[in-house]
């Protein structure tokens, strides 16, 4: 028998105290007796840990050094893979969804990758290992310095309840989203459909992110076939953009329009035909085509359905994988 | 008394942290030293008199009893071999402490 609680495992204490450290060591207070008290505390959790779990936290501990001044682990400056190797390696780990490995090949080939890439691939990779306020570290630094890694982490934002920023900043990108590539045009409508569900406060404002997912996938969609995609991955074909034609098609139905909700959740049913959601968005059609009803779906009525993709699985790294910079 | 095959094994908060750029992990106190015991394998043996090494990870080993005995003779045995170890000549000073 299992049990779930929100007890933090041994390796997210281990983790969690390993920060402190790391923050006790930037404001140079390495040799206090403080930052010996938390030294205690991981030795005593050390021993609770498997060998994968140590070996990912003098990872981290390295890692954590890359975000200071006198690192020893140094990348070049730039959002941008810098060898066909890297390319490879990076996407093949990351398709195969090895974190580890992607992190591990950071460390030995420091100088094959930029800095603010590095930053938000191990951003990426640490909060894909349940290190959520780790990872964020790493995406906010990356986001920092180069404006196309900050639309994923709105997503992020607020699933760590930061959901005030999160607003800020998406209202940010919504409003710059011409400078980035369709995927994370299409991470932007993700993220307001995010806050339309569940953040936003009234009706009037529930409206207005649904337009701005509309305005977004509509434009991602607009700008997708110019794209030369970095990787043989065709995202429109992908499982992660049937919850792109879902949300739109309920967007869509939202605003009243059949038409529309009709062509999004067909292509969102070529992609997931069996899927259950999509089978209840089409029993809303229906009704709405049938009652021949000019009132827009109640959103209240929509409850969690309408989002049907919330989660930071559903953001791809793969689309970092970017040209060759060499 | 926990040992460890190389200096590298030990785990983070246990190297010195100015051998960061030989160790990426070091998250040390920097007064710490690390000290070296004899040249021989890591396995399973007798270390000094009344004294065995048991180890029980690739990574980690024990110095312990080699039968039992009181805790005053087992710290005195560990004691009697200070002039065995040695420590290792990192320049502990590469960065500032």
């Amino acid at each position: 028998m299992s049990v779930a609680t929100d007890e933090p495992t041994a390796f997210q204490e281990a983790a969690a105290l390993l920060l402190e450290l790391h923050y006790l060591m930037e404001q140079g207070k390495s040799e206090t007796d403080e930052a010996n008290e938390v030294r205690d505390r991981m030795e005593a959790n050390w021993e609770k840990l498997d060998d994968v779990k140590r070996a990912r936290i003098r990872g981290l501990s390295a890692d954590l050094y890359s975000l200071g001044d006198d690192s020893p682990i140094v990348h070049p400056p730039g959002s941008h893979v810098r060898t066909e190797r890297a390319s490879k390696e990076l996407t093949e780990a990351e398709l195969r969804e090895d974190w580890d490995s992607q992190l591990e090949f950071l460390r030995i080939n420091p100088d094959e990758v930029g800095a603010d890439l590095a930053a938000y691939i191990r951003g990426f990779c640490w909060t894909k290992l349940g290190l959520r306020e780790v990872g964020m570290l790493f995406l906010e630094r990356a986001a920092g310095n180069d404006a196309k890694f900050r639309p994923p982490i709105i997503i992020w934002m607020i699933e760590a309840g930061r959901e005030a920023e999160a607003i800020e900043l998406c209202r940010d990108v919504f409003n710059m989203m011409r400078q980035f590539d369709p995927v994370r045009v299409f991470t932007i409508a993700s993220a307001c459909s995010i806050i339309a569900t569940r953040i936003a406060k009234s009706k009037e404002e529930q409206l207005e992110w649904i337009d701005r997912v509309i305005q977004a996938t509509e434009y991602g969609q607009s700008e997708y076939p110019n794209w030369q995609y970095p990787s043989d991955l065709d995202y429109l074909r992908s499982p992660g953009a049937r919850h792109m034609y879902e949300t739109l098609a309920w967007c869509y139905l939202v605003k009243g329009d059949l038409a529309k909700t009709r062509r999004a959740c067909n292509e969102a049913l070529k992609l997931a035909p069996d899927d259950r959601n999509l089978k209840m968005l089409e029993l809303c059609l229906e009704k709405q085509t049938n009652a021949n009803d000019t009132d827009p779906v109640v959103l209240e009525a929509l409850g969690d359905r309408f989002c049907p993709s919330p989660s930071i699985d559903s953001i791809p790294l793969v689309d970092l994988t970017f040209g060759i910079t060499k | 008394m926990s040992v460890s095959p190389d200096w590298r094994d030990l785990p983070p908060h246990l190297i010195p942290r100015q051998l960061k750029m030989l160790a990426k992990d070091a998250r040390g106190d920097a007064r710490l030293r690390v000290f070296r015991h004899g040249e021989g394998p890591f396995v399973d043996g007798p270390v000094a008199d009344c004294l065995m090494l048991h180890v029980d990870r690739f990574d980690h080993g024990v110095v312990e009893p080699s039968g039992a005995m009181a805790i005053n003779e087992y710290q005195k045995a560990l004691a009697e071999t200070r002039e065995d170890w040695s420590m290792v000549p990192f320049d502990y000073k590469l960065t500032n402490p």
